[in-house]
């Protein structure tokens, strides 16, 4: 019910006075776009006549707008159900991609599946079936052999992790058979698709027996960490963010580090910043090798901007202005490497780049931040 | 589910205008004793989110017929389909589903066994791999 959206999410508080619209940085390349418009136009109207509007989809969630709000809106959750309705009343967003991510999901939810995902683990890396540790690996290895041509090495970000933990003496337990968390279900309103692959991930989680959960994914972590004890209660568990895990790390042992002479600025994913408030880590981590010279891009921690598509919807012509301007913000630090923490970043970023008509002396490297600590540990 | 003895596979064949298959045929849909023909204009419609859905939605086996390389109507669409089915083939594989479950043929033209030879042994194989774990019967 469109009443309830409006009730749960405050959105009958809107003012009016479009701080969300002038920071959101969709409406910036795509003027049609306003949050603003899209709360008010349901509260003035809440018979549903918004569930229809396709710029519902247009919506990064990247959480921007509603830091800014003046009157406290949970915008973002009103995207979330306002696009549950929606696609409950056959209204979807632009899938790119053909909706392939879709078909895996709803095939790797599936019960009578034994998946062959661990490929990537090679015999250099330690893997333990008693640990009190457990490696998320999520949809790595698929979206490593979907973009086998950005030559973004997404695989290597799992190889890397297990062995940083190694390097840390845990050898952490994988699992065979876990599946997507289903963030991306859940933000685009399949609520019933989200539930049947946390379904079978809480099962095989509590089954694991472990303490604590690694992910090098923020969306996974955020799904684990809010979403899951909404429909699950509370698994017992502690969920880390790998940069997390080697913060702490770092600060409490000392470690030799080879020293790495580059120059490297950072994207805060919106789910590990804003959402976490993960800023530091990742900046613990990389200020901990030595060589590395760090800068900061204008835009970055609480106002960093999003690298452009969520949720592989509505990927258009402003997500690629989006990642073009951002990659060019950081090449504009100075910097030649462009790290991340989050794989859909670094295949937005990477893809960006594949564009014909990409400016080439806005060309640069991006990589994830466990593949170059893990350099810097010796490297696989 | 199925016995395997008594397991009829789920086929589905996508087969381009110009291969030569069903050319005479207005039908976009053909029935097949053993398997279901689906024509499309150009295999440069086939996408790995395609073949993935077909899957998804409980077939056993899937076919894809298209010109060989080289030989496509509208000069590359036939390129981004053998792409395509490689990329399913992985997929299948990670999903422990076997990507044998997919077959192309792009040199169908330059094959003397015909349609029901094709089909035949690839009926057999998908019966040796058991059926789809998601069909639903
Ligand atoms: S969440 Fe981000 S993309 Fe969505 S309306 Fe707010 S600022 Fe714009
Ligand atoms: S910032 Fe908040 S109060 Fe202002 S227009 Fe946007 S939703 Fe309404």
């Amino acid at each position: 019910m469109i009443t309830d959206i409006i009730k749960k999410t405050k959105a009958y508080f809107c003012l009016d006075c479009g701080k969300c619209t002038a920071i959101c940085p969709v409406t910036r390349y795509n003027r049609s776009y306003s949050p603003r418009k899209l709360v008010i136009k349901t509260v003035n109207s809440p018979d549903g006549n918004t569930l229809s509007d396709e710029r519902l989809w247009n919506c990064l969630s990247c959480m921007m707008c509603q830091l800014r709000c003046p009157s406290g809106i949970d915008y973002i959750e009103f995207t979330k159900l306002m696009r549950k309705d929606a696609r409950e009343s056959g209204f979807l967003g632009q899938s790119t991609h053909g909706n392939v991510f879709e078909s895996l999901w709803k095939i790797m939810a599936n019960t009578k599946i034994n998946q062959n995902r661990l490929n990537w683990v090679t015999s250099d890396l330690k893997v333990s079936d008693n640990s009190e540790y457990l490696y998320f690996v999520g949809c790595l290895p698929y979206f490593d052999q979907f973009f086998s041509d950005l030559n973004a090495q997404i695989i290597k970000i799992a190889q890397s992790t297990v062995k940083i933990l190694n390097f840390f003496g845990v050898e952490p337990k994988i699992l065979k058979d876990e599946c997507c968390c289903g963030h991306d279900l859940l933000w685009t309103g399949d609520l019933d698709g989200f539930k049947s692959l946390a379904e079978k991930n809480v099962k095989l989680l509590k089954d694991a027996n472990v303490k604590y959960v690694i992910t090098t994914c923020p969306e996974g972590l955020v799904t684990f960490r809010f979403d899951y004890p909404k429909f699950f209660g509370d698994l017992g568990i502690k969920f880390l963010h790998i940069t997390e895990f080697i913060s702490e790390k770092i600060t409490s042992e000392r470690i030799e580090l080879k020293p790495l002479n580059k120059k490297v600025t950072y994207q805060d994913p919106c789910r590990l910043g804003r959402y976490l408030g993960i800023y530091q880590q990742p900046r613990e981590v990389i200020g901990s090798i030595p060589g590395i010279e760090f800068k900061e891009m204008e835009r970055s921690g609480r106002k960093s901007v999003c690298c452009g598509t969520s949720c592989w919807t509505n990927c258009d012509r402003y997500s690629k202005l989006m990642q073009m301007d951002r990659l060019k913000e950081a090449k504009s630090t100075g910097a030649e490497l462009l790290l991340t923490a989050c794989p859909k970043c670094l295949i937005h970023f990477s893809c960006a780049q594949k564009d014909e008509n990409y400016p080439e002396e806005n060309r640069i490297k991006v990589a994830d931040l466990t593949t170059i600590f893990c350099e810097a540990l010796g490297g696989i | 589910m199925n016995q395997r003895s008594d397991f009829q596979p789920k086929i589905i064949a996508f087969a381009c205008h110009w291969c030569g298959i069903g050319r005479n045929e207005i039908n976009p849909v053909e029935e097949f004793p053993k398997f279901k023909l689906i024509k499309l204009l150009c295999t440069g419609r086939i996408s790995s989110a395609l073949l993935l859905k077909t899957f998804e939605k409980g077939a056993d086996g899937v076919v894809v017929f298209g010109c060989p390389e080289g030989k496509c109507h509208y000069n590359f669409g036939n390129k981004n389909a053998i792409k395509e089915c490689k990329l399913s083939q992985s997929m299948l594989d990670l999903l422990g589903m076997n990507g044998k479950r997919l077959r192309s043929e792009f040199d169908f033209f330059d094959q003397d066994g015909g349609l029901d030879e094709i089909m035949d042994e690839f009926v057999q194989n998908v019966k040796e791999l058991g059926p789809n774990p998601l069909r639903i019967d």
